[in-house]
């Protein structure tokens, strides 16, 4: 476990600066760090929504934040915990965040996304497509700058 | 009259239109109030909280690059978590200037420039951070200074926004909007209360009002019908005026209204000793509650009290009251209403029989009860089902003052007999007869019975005397021709020897119309009496109009000419006038031989009455015929056709 720890100290001090941006899934049993590319390895979901953030439509693409869950499994978690770089943090129940047909976008209109553009990563929900999401009770999970995803 | 007249004003239109009013605007202002409350609350609440929540963000995220920028000269140093912070400080900037979803933010009070100049401070900083991370420079303390100021003007924004003028004053909106909402609610229920008991008095003083008469202010009909019960120990008495057609037709509605008036005082100065209450039904007609056990000291009272003169114009109209009284404790415990319907049927009975008063008394309960029951029997009788009513007709002579077994005739009678009753006084069953509208029924019936009856006297023996045939009132119609055509004629009696009887009752004064009828018929042949002569009013006169062949003398011009020479000579001249005017008489109710001699002295009339022969049924009245044919003189000779 401390080794563990350890690792991910190493990855969040030396990648942030030089190595690919990562997101850290973890349970009580362990812990899984993704890499940008990894992600972008799984089955992409192309969202193209209206959003609070900007005007007009934006293109977000990436995995679905069930396809990015399963690596770590699913099975037998309740809650789950969504934390960004700035310590926001925001938890739900599993099932009802799996139901918001959400992805992890990990790029807005084809280009990477920086820190300055609310990057890497981004829990991103199809607004347009299910407007019944758009309300500030969903809003509050589309958490950007998204760093650790925890399972309980 | 003070306290209805405060009621009149308390719902007037002024005070319901103000009330409607007050409502309207209240509504009104509640409904803006709600309204601005739900801006006030849907938009500025959810602004409020983004713009705090943002805020606080940023103001977290600023303390953290602050706090690493601080640990850059100390064995802490983290440059890369610096340069995150820096980009994430950077990244909250850019959402809160460019964002949709923080337009609000921005655009509250100056936050915009503040953020604007913040941010451009921020950048600014980027190459000496640069520099000092890459080991270019190492005065970490002038970009400490260089931040300080940013983070105080930060902090003041942050500040501004959560607790500065214009978060208190939305506050206090907010919290004015809902004061002055629930104000608005309050009064708004209490005027809805208002109005709430204000119609429910209203809907008292409508329902109070439909009970009284407006002109008299006296209980109307309508109270009659919410009356729940009258004491046994008050009398009802139904009450009308006379005369008030007649005033309203001749003098107007004003001096009908008078009248009225008028009237009530006298009835009230009649009724002031006792305990009463007055309905009015009507301009006319009243009905009094009034506890008595004297019904008829009452009576004599009300009698006197509205028997006035009531002077109009130059004119002075004799006004009386009509009264029906069903007496207090009169009969079984009847239900008030049933006894109400007594008293009007004896109001109805007292101004059929001319009277000023009638009481529900058992003789006159015994009396409807009659009628009912020969009513009922009528009704079965004439429609020809059983009935235990059955008519019949008998025959009394009329015979030749010259002869008293030379039967010129025979006057048809009416005999009724009811299984109860027994036998029922034929006027009686005429009477009836004409009031519910069996008239026509009824003669047309004793049309077809005497024509049944007589025919074979006609047809097969060639008999000629007259039978004379009263007709009731309903008789002297259009249909007479007809019904006498029909009935009579074309069932083989001869015109010349019918006679129709006429009262000078049911003549009615219009002799236009009657004489019309008559010489109809008098152009067939048949005969007109007039009956009952010298018992009517203007009887000379009838004699004088009415196209009549007979003059029927009433019995009372030969009671008593036996003792009395004057009576005699009167009853004599009766027939000499009858003579002048080409009349025949017939002198009815001989009774006695010294009459039969006075009139036969008289001479040249016809005679009926019991002297002669009493009324007989159609059998003894044909043995009579055949017995005394021989006798008869030669103009009269029977010809046996068979």
């Amino acid at each position: 476990m401390t080794r563990v720890l350890l690792l991910l100290f190493f990855v969040i001090l030396t990648g942030q600066a030089q190595a690919e941006p990562a997101i850290t899934l973890s349970d009580a049993s362990g812990s899984l760090t993704l890499v940008r590319s990894e992600l972008e390895a799984f089955p992409q979901t192309v969202i193209e929504t209206e959003t609070p953030y900007y005007e007009g439509k934006v293109t977000f693409s990436g995995p679905s934040l069930r396809r990015v869950l399963e690596a770590l499994g699913v099975e037998g978690h309740q809650e789950v915990t969504f934390r960004a770089l700035n310590d926001y943090s925001v938890s739900g129940s599993v099932n009802s965040v799996l139901d918001l047909d959400a992805i992890v976008a990990t790029r807005r209109n084809g280009a990477a996304m920086s820190v300055r553009q609310r990057g890497p990563f981004w829990i991103m929900l199809p607004l347009t497509e299910r407007p019944e999401l758009d309300d500030p009770q969903y809003h509050r999970y589309m958490v950007w700058q998204l760093a650790a995803i925890e399972l309980k | 009259m003070g306290s209805r007249s405060a009621a009149q004003r308390v719902f007037s239109r002024p005070v319901v239109v103000t009330l409607f009013v007050a409502l309207v605007l209240l509504l009104g202002a509640s409904f803006h109030t709600y309204r601005q409350d739900q801006e006030l609350q849907s938009v500025s609440l959810a602004e409020l909280r983004m713009a705090s929540w943002n805020l606080a963000q940023l103001g977290h995220e600023a303390d953290e690059f602050g706090h690493e920028l601080r640990s850059m000269t100390t064995v802490a140093a983290d440059q890369d978590q610096l340069l995150l912070q820096y980009d994430i400080l950077w990244s909250r900037y850019d959402y809160l200037l460019q964002s949709r979803e923080s337009a609000p933010t921005r655009n509250h009070s100056d936050n915009e420039s503040r953020l604007r100049s913040l941010f451009s401070q921020l950048r600014a900083m980027e190459t000496p951070l640069m520099a000092l991370v890459s080991g270019q420079r190492s005065d970490w303390d002038t970009l400490t200074m260089q931040w300080q100021p940013q983070r105080l003007a930060l902090q003041q924004l942050v500040v501004d926004n959560f607790v500065g003028d214009e978060t208190g004053l939305l506050m206090d909106q907010v919290q004015a909007s809902r004061e002055r909402l629930s104000l608005l609610s309050v009064l708004t229920l209490v005027v809805v209360a208002v109005i709430l008991c204000y119609l429910a008095f209203a809907l008292i003083y409508i329902r109070r009002q439909s009970r009284i008469d407006q002109q008299t202010g006296l209980p109307n009909a309508n109270y009659l019908q919410v009356l729940p019960s009258v004491d046994v120990g008050q009398a009802i008495i139904a009450c009308e005026i006379r005369d008030y057609r007649v005033v309203l037709s001749e003098y107007g509605t004003d001096y009908a209204a008078d009248l009225t008036h008028t009237f009530i005082d006298r009835l009230k100065v009649g009724l002031e000793l006792y305990s009463f209450q007055l309905v009015q039904l009507s301009p006319s007609e009243f009905v009094i509650f009034v506890h008595t056990g004297d019904t008829g000291q009452l009576v004599r009272q009300l009698l006197a009290s509205v028997h006035f003169d009531w002077m109009v114009h130059d004119a002075v109209l004799p006004v009386r009251g009509i009264f029906g009284i069903d007496p207090a404790g009169a009969g079984p415990t009847l239900d008030w209403q049933d006894r109400y319907q007594q008293a009007q049927r004896c109001l109805a009975q007292a101004e059929r029989q001319g009277l000023d008063h009638c009481i529900n008394n058992q003789d006159l309960r015994k009396q409807l009860m009659e009628e009912r029951l020969v009513h009922a029997g009528l009704v079965r009788f004439l429609a020809d089902e059983p009935s235990s009513l059955s008519l019949s007709l008998v025959y009394q002579p009329i015979v030749s003052t010259g002869n008293i077994k030379d039967i010129r005739g025979a006057e048809v009678l009416l005999r009724a007999w009811q299984e109860e009753l027994g036998p029922v006084p034929p006027n009686r069953v005429v009477e009836l007869c004409e009031r519910f509208g069996l008239g026509r029924q009824l003669g047309r019936w004793l049309f077809r019975q005497v024509a049944m009856e007589t025919r074979q006297l006609y047809t097969d023996l060639g008999f000629q005397g007259t039978l004379s045939i009263n007709l009731n009132p309903a008789m002297l119609a259009d249909e007479l021709e007809t019904d006498v055509r029909s009935l009579l004629l074309d069932a083989g009696i001869p015109a010349s020897c019918l006679c129709m009887e006429i009262t000078e009752d049911n003549a009615a004064l219009n002799f236009g119309r009657i004489n019309e009828l008559i010489q109809h018929l008098s152009q067939a042949g048949v005969g007109f009496a007039l009956d009952d002569f010298g018992t009517g009013h203007s009887s000379l006169e009838y004699v004088r109009e009415l196209k009549i062949d007979r003059l029927k003398i009433d019995r009372c011009f030969v009671q008593g000419i036996e003792h009395s020479a004057a009576k005699a000579r009167f009853l004599g001249s009766i027939i000499a006038m009858a003579e002048q005017g080409f009349l025949k008489s017939v002198v009815e109710g001989v009774e006695n031989e010294a009459q039969w001699n006075l009139v036969r002295a008289m001479g040249g009339s016809l005679v009926q009455g019991f002297f002669a022969y009493k009324p007989m049924l159609f059998s003894d009245f044909l043995a009579e015929i055949l017995t005394h044919w021989s006798t008869v003189s030669t103009d009269h000779t029977l010809e046996v056709s068979s």
